[in-house]
């Protein structure tokens, strides 16, 4: 198993801010192809190189643009994601740091293509470097005509803001991300309307994550064919794979769609887990998928295997836990991330998850009972059944696959009372 | 940290080239790093600006972590 | 639009496309539990409690936002739904402090009505610890509480406060584990934005907020609701009287979402200024003036007394000696006994109410202009409506429930509002354009407007071909009154005028909504007439979301002119000059009527000076205070011989009486009242009147019995046939026909389904008359020793001279006094201060009262309302009368203000 690095290929080669050593490497072709090729063309090279969106939810990303670029009201807003909050998930600094250039570049070809003059690029308040970096390469951008009016002597004028991210996880939600923008809490929203019916200021608005967008001037430059050569039938290119927990060796690593196994990833790449000791579950993508059991990580590293063993490919954060640990403390740790992270809006999600994380922290010092148990998985399955957004759908999955995959974990410690 | 002093704020205003709906919450931002708070009068001049509700934008910054309405006293 | 075809629970459902699964299964008698969801708002989604099973769908969706889609089969109910919901339940009770012994929403819950429909178990997921009570936003509000600990945080509050209110003084505040409800920085209710609509009260769910001074006073099965209409204003908004029989008060006052005209809103004087009705200081026993001192007498008494005096100043200086003041407090019913009463009994047409004071000038325009004198259109087709002008009403202050029609107008809709008005309303925040106008020169704008849309041949020219008349004359008065003439007089920048012309003459419908404003002036007619003549100009009138639609002031100044409380008309605009008219009348009331019309109001007072008018009869109304020039006004209620009062408080009026009776109030009789949009709608008994008061047509129609005229009813029922049998434009309104929703007259018979707009296809008079108007200045202009112009008029906390509101806590505290608004450029030349003590001064008078200073008004102007009686505006307003319609200029004098040292 080897790293095939399409997006990460410049990473660590040019300066940062050095636009020239961009673009001696092959960068802003895409750019000037897609200008020359107009919105529409874009959109269509999108749509079929059959780019799914990297930030969790795997929208497509041609059909999202051309929703937002098919309303008739303007003005059109795009917003990139870059608040990677979720646990286990680090793949998008190695882009913002190490291949600004390429990131800016997809961001002003999203913004063409669907008609946006406004964009944002929203990032996580921890990195205070990635953000002054990113500060500095918009006033080299402007200089060098890349923001701003008529961007490469075309008519195509654009601007990006960077916005600090405010340090909570649900603002990577693009409806609570919108929201804080706008100035208003931050909290998610209810769909239908979309983001890219009424978004941002009640306009049309794009949100894509940062690896979605720095595959866009991939595609662009190398052309369709050669992008679609990569990955699986349904699911073409790279995708970037951060790998932590109990591991020797944690990292992002790119790795082509269907590349290997889990279990050759953890192996190969994180050499094993930290004490040797064998693995016991693993988070496939990020903090809020379901645990998979040993048994389960010979799936391929692709959304439909790691479906079909039980969990999701997420933003692709893989959290390594090896025996040895309790399953009551890696649901534990979980909740006491999520347990504060709820923007509190819908009711399962805002009372469920505080009343899951005191459950387990009883269930924890030895005063649960099997009640509590049974009470775990009523809360988890109503905000998975009842929620608005993806947290309130998604953080009782790991808790309710602990349950299920490792019971007699919460027996032990209901037991010992 | 310096203490809240309105001219010092005229001069974030100044810097950000005016305060916009579009620019509002990154400049609540700066506004937060240069006072450790975001103190009502600033809220009513922003209010003022951007035509959106003090109330809107109080409730808003009380739902962010690292935004602060009031000067916490380190006791 | 599109009708969708779905199954809900098994049975075929067809709806307007864009409907919600919820809204759709509703309409079917299948009611889906929710406690966020209000057909007035934007889904909130917050309480998950609707969700809903669709085939083919994985897991669950909520049906208060998932549309309908063709074929769909839905499952509303079933065990795991059940069961979700039940969790859900189990949830929210985990936090909230179950009282329901002692809660005020016991029996209305909807939280412990879903709680026991799902047997959810409210210790199941623990109990809430008791949070420590600290001061919230409402701790010291005397209108409102609210207990965090009771709040299921679902936003119903704040979502109404800021999508049908648009207050914006309600957010969420905090973070997850100190979420709750908050003004900006949690300052009090009353210092914010907040207009204490007390919507958000009623929209609660639970007990979290709750009407204060209702607390311990009766739950929901102690209480008997009476649907009846507000007393308070012109909307006539329908409201739940909420009656605790065994205290005989009422307890709070609610209003049913879908309700007609107000969809379940009111402003704070119908929600919180019920207190007045179980007053101490009612009257309680007929009063008669002896020796300057006032003592009790019993009924007999006091009717023979006053049958007696006013028997014998008729036989002695004959019947137009004795004058009526009818009034728009009271029902149809009273004012149509009323007026048979002086015309029937008495023999004189001197009979007159407040409508002269406020919309005679509307009265005699639109008679003039299209042959009726009312709002053209309905205040439910605002909402529709393309363009909105908006001149001289302060709507969201005078008429709170119709500005909330324009702002949705505006908001959903995208309806463009025009604003003309000196002062920076509140509407003026919704509004494309803002015309601030020097105050009396409305004129000179309208005419201004007309000019660009005949020179830019924005004029509709069908309509005006066929369906009017006098155009060319109209026209070329017009000719040179360009936008920059009107510049000069209004100080209006001639290309906002322009702009307000293109906007309201482009829309495809334009409504004109204006109040006292453009009425209350020496050329009120001539402004109302140049509203009438732009309209008619552009078609914007005989058309749904389209007219001209004067907004009445009082709760039923409308019905008092419909029924002939006015000198000049019987009951439904008949002329008393028409012999044929007046021979229907004499056959009807068995009695020959006087031939000639009879005195104004502002007449009659200047008619006892002269000592033409010996007695006066008023029943309801309070000249003392809302007349204009007062002193002029006292000094011919103290002059004059007799003077009969009836009321329901020792008003200002009745001090100076000889006789004051004692009557009932709104909430204590049955009858009709007649809203501003020609609704006539039903008024219901809900408490026991106090022992010694009387019905005021009952009263009246003994002091006629007891003067020789026969008049006996077994109640207002039997008023109103009588009302319908002689009343054209009532002939189909009878008390069967308006129990559950009023008719807008003309109904001229029993299957006349009511009109919902005037003039359609045929003008009442046939054509529609143009007429030229002249720009006319006001009658007193500002000089160098009265420098300011000086205004008059309500405020939304306050009703006519505050005999009411006043006895309202909650009201008092955010309207405790009277005050004057000065710009603050002049305020800092005159060295004056927010809060100051100031004088004001004209050339009738002076009043001391408290400074506001604002930025709201222009430089130059005053502002001041009349409601008060320590500081009573209209010492200092003008009685100078419009030629036509004799209506005070309330809006416009010269005055003086300085610092009180
Ligand atoms: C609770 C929550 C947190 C999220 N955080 C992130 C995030 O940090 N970064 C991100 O790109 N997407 C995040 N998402 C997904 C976004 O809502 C959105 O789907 C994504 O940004 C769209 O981009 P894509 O189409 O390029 O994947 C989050 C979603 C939820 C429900
Ligand atoms: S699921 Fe949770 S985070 Fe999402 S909207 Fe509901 S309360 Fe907010
Ligand atoms: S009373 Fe009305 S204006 Fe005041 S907070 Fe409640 S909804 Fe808003
Ligand atoms: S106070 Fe009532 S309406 Fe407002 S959020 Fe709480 S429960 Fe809902
Ligand atoms: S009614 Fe649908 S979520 Fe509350």
């Amino acid at each position: 198993m080897k790293e095939t690095k399409l997006l990460t290929r410049r990473v660590g080669k040019y300066e940062p801010l050095d636009l020239k050593g961009y673009e001696a490497d092959g960068g802003l072709v895409a750019l000037k192809r897609a200008l020359a090729m107009g919105p529409e063309s874009v959109i269509e090279e999108i749509k079929r190189a059959g780019l799914v969106g990297r930030g969790g939810a795997g929208f497509p990303t041609g059909p999202k643009w051309a929703m937002a670029a098919g309303e008739e009201q303007g003005p059109k807003y795009f917003i990139c994601n870059a608040e990677e909050g979720e646990l286990g998930t680090f793949k998008d600094k190695v882009l913002l740091d190490g291949d600004p250039w390429m990131v800016l570049e997809g961001i002003l070809i999203a913004a063409y293509a669907i008609g946006a003059k406004q964009t944002y690029i929203y990032i996580n308040g921890e990195y205070e470097q990635t953000i002054q970096l990113w500060e500095k390469l918009v006033v080299e951008a402007r200089k060098a005509g890349f923001l701003g009016d008529g961007i490469l002597g075309s008519k195509f004028s654009v601007n990006l803001q960077v916005v600090k991210g405010k340090g909570l996880y649900i603002t990577g939600e693009e409806f609570a991300l919108i929201s804080s923008l706008e100035t208003r809490r931050a909290a998610s929203r209810l769909k239908p309307p979309y983001p890219t019916q009424k978004g941002l200021f009640g306009r049309p608005t794009v949100v894509n994550n940062v690896e979605t967008i720095a595959n866009v001037p991939v595609i662009l430059a190398n052309g369709v064919e050669a992008y679609r050569k990569l990955g699986v039938e349904g699911e073409p290119g790279t995708r970037l794979f951060s790998l932590s927990g109990a591991v020797k060796e944690s990292g992002v690593y790119e790795l082509e769609v269907g590349s290997g196994t889990l279990t050759e990833f953890i192996d190969e790449f994180g050499r094993g887990t930290s004490s040797g000791r064998p693995v016991k579950a693993v988070q496939p993508g990020g903090g809020t998928s379901a645990l998979l059991a040993r048994a389960s990580l010979g799936c391929k590293l692709t959304t439909q295997a790691i479906r079909q063993a039980g969990s999701e490919i997420g933003t692709a954060g893989v959290i390594v836990y090896e025996e040895g640990s309790s399953a009551v403390d890696i649901v534990k740790g979980l909740l006491k991330f999520y347990g504060s992270e709820s923007c509190g809006r819908c009711a399962p999600c805002r009372i469920g998850v505080v009343r899951m994380r005191e459950i387990i922290e009883k269930v924890f010092q030895g005063e649960g009972t099997t009640e509590d148990l049974e009470q775990l998985r009523q809360i988890g399955k109503a905000c998975v059944a009842a929620s608005t957004c993806g947290m309130g759908q998604a953080f009782p999955l790991p808790v309710l696959s602990a349950l299920e995959l490792f019971p007699q974990d919460f027996e032990a410690v209901i037991e010992n009372r | 940290m310096q203490k809240f002093k309105m001219e010092t704020y005229q001069n974030l205003v100044k810097d950000v080239g005016g305060v916009t709906a579009e620019n509002l919450f990154m400049f609540l931002g700066k506004v937060q790093e240069a006072f450790g708070y975001v103190p009502r009068e600033v809220v009513r001049d922003v209010a003022a600006r951007t035509g959106f509700s003090e109330t809107r934008i109080y409730g808003a910054l009380t739902s962010y972590r690292d935004f602060k309405v009031r000067l916490e006293c380190d006791d | 639009m599109k009708e969708v075809c779905l199954t809900i629970d098994g049975r075929e459902v067809t709806v307007p496309e864009g409907t919600m699964i919820l809204e759709a299964a509703k309409s079917v008698g299948i009611d889906i539990p929710n406690l966020c969801y209000d057909s007035r708002l934007k889904p909130a989604g917050t309480c998950r409690m609707c969700v809903v099973q669709i085939e083919g769908r994985p897991g669950l969706t909520i049906s208060c936002n998932t549309p309908v889609a063709e074929g769909m089969e839905v499952c509303t109910d079933n065990d795991e739904i059940a069961a979700i919901r039940k969790t859900v339940l189990e949830l929210l009770l985990s936090e909230h402090r179950v009282a329901c012994t002692s809660c005020d929403k016991d029996g209305a819950c909807k939280l412990q009505d879903y709680a026991y429909r799902y047997q959810a178990n409210e210790g199941r997921f623990g109990l809430p610890e008791r949070r420590p009570v600290k001061p919230n936003y409402a701790t010291n509000n005397k209108a409102i509480l609210y207990d965090p600990d009771r709040c299921i945080l679902c936003g119903l509050c704040i979502n109404y406060c800021e999508e049908v209110q648009k207050a914006e003084a309600l957010t969420f505040g905090g973070r997850l584990g100190q979420l709750e409800v908050s003004t900006a920085f949690g300052i009090d209710l009353q210092e914010s934005s907040c207009v204490l609509c007390g919507g958000c009260v009623e929209i609660c769910p639970t007990g979290a907020m709750l009407d204060r001074a209702a607390i311990g006073k009766g739950r929901e099965k102690d209480l008997t609701r009476t649907r009846t209409t507000c007393a308070y204003c012109g909307v006539g908004c329908q409201i739940d009287l909420n009656v605790n029989l065994k205290t005989n008060k009422i307890v709070r006052v609610t209003s049913e979402v879908g309700c007609i005209p107000n969809d379940g809103n009111l402003c704070v004087k119908g929600r919180f200024a019920m207190d007045f009705v179980a007053s101490e200081k009612r009257l309680a026993s007929p009063l008669i003036k002896r020796n300057g001192e006032f003592e009790k007498a019993t009924w007999d008494e006091a009717i023979n007394f006053i049958a007696e005096r006013l028997t014998k100043i008729k036989t002695q200086n004959g019947p137009d000696s004795i004058a009526g003041l009818s009034s728009a407090k009271c029902t149809n019913e009273d004012n149509y006994i009323f007026q048979k009463f002086i015309r029937a009994s008495i023999g004189t047409n001197n009979v007159d109410h407040c409508a002269r004071l406020c919309h005679a000038s509307t009265v005699a325009g639109l008679v003039r202009a299209f042959g009726s004198g009312a709002m053209t259109n309905s205040i439910d087709e605002l909402k529709n409506a393309a363009c909105i002008f908006v001149i001289g009403s302060n709507t969201s202050e005078a008429h709170p429930v119709i500005a909330l029609n324009i702002k949705e107008a505006v908001a959903k809709n995208g309806a463009k509002l025009i604003v003309a008005d000196p002062r920076q309303i509140d509407l003026v925040r919704f509004a494309e354009l803002h015309l601030p106008q020097k105050p009396g020169t409305d004129v000179a704008l309208i005419n201004a407007m007309m000019n660009v849309i005949i020179s830019e041949k924005l004029l509709d020219s069908d309509f005006i071909n066929e369906r009017t008349e006098g155009f060319d004359a109209m026209a070329e008065a017009l000719k040179d009154f360009t936008p920059e003439k009107a510049e000069e007089i209004t100080t209006v920048p001639a290309e906002k005028i322009r702009q307000a012309a293109r906007i309201y003459a482009g829309a495809l419908t334009a409504s004109i909504v204006y109040s006292m404003g453009i009425t209350q002036h020496t050329t009120g007619t001539d402004n109302v007439l140049s509203l009438a003549n732009l309209s008619m100009l552009t078609g914007n009138v005989g058309k749904e979301s389209t007219g001209v639609n004067p907004l009445r002031g009082q709760n039923n100044v409308q019905g008092a002119c419909d029924l002939g409380a006015l000198p000049n008309v019987y009951p439904g605009y008949q002329s008393v000059e028409d012999p044929q008219i007046r021979a229907k009348f004499e056959k009807a009331w068995a009695k020959e009527l006087p031939p000639n019309k009879g005195l104004t109001v502002v007449e009659f007072f200047h008619a006892v000076e002269t000592g033409d008018i010996k007695a006066i009869y008023i029943m309801g109304e309070n000249p003392a205070l809302s007349d204009p020039n007062l002193n002029r006004t006292r000094k011919a209620l103290e002059m004059v011989d007799f003077l009969v009062v009836q009321d329901i408080f020792l008003s200002e009026t009745a001090q100076y009486a000889d006789v004051v009776l004692p009557s009932f109030c709104f909430a204590e009789k049955d009858g009709t009242f007649t809203n501003t949009e020609r609704r006539v709608q039903r008024v219901r008994k809900a408490v026991t009147p106090p022992a010694g008061a009387r019905n005021d047509w009952e009263i009246v129609c003994e002091v006629a019995t007891k003067m020789g005229y026969q008049m006996q009813y077994d109640g207002a029922e039997t008023i109103m046939n009588e009302i319908a049998s002689i009343t054209p434009i009532y002939g189909g309104i009878s008390f069967d026909r308006i129990d559950s929703v009023g008719l807008q007259w003309p109904c001229t018979d029993k299957d006349h389904p009511g009109t919902k707009y005037l003039h359609k296809e045929k003008f009442t008079r046939g054509m529609g008359k143009f007429h030229p108007v002249e720009f006319k200045a006001p009658a007193e202009s500002t000089d160098a020793k009265f420098p300011f112009v000086l205004s008059t008029g309500r405020q939304l906390y306050q009703f006519h001279t505050g005999t009411m509101t006043r006895k309202s806590a909650a009201i008092n505290q955010v309207s405790p006094t009277g005050y004057v608004e000065i710009h603050i450029e002049d305020a800092g030349k005159l060295g004056i201060a927010d809060g100051d003590s100031v004088e004001v001064v004209t050339r009738r008078g002076r009043v001391s009262t408290l400074a506001k200073v604002t930025r709201s008004i222009e430089s130059g102007w005053l502002f001041m309302p009349f409601h008060f009686r320590e500081g009573p505006a209209n010492m200092l307003t003008i009685d100078a009368l419009d030629p036509l319609a004799k209506i005070p200029e309330y809006k416009v004098c010269a005055a003086a203000i300085k610092k009180n040292s």
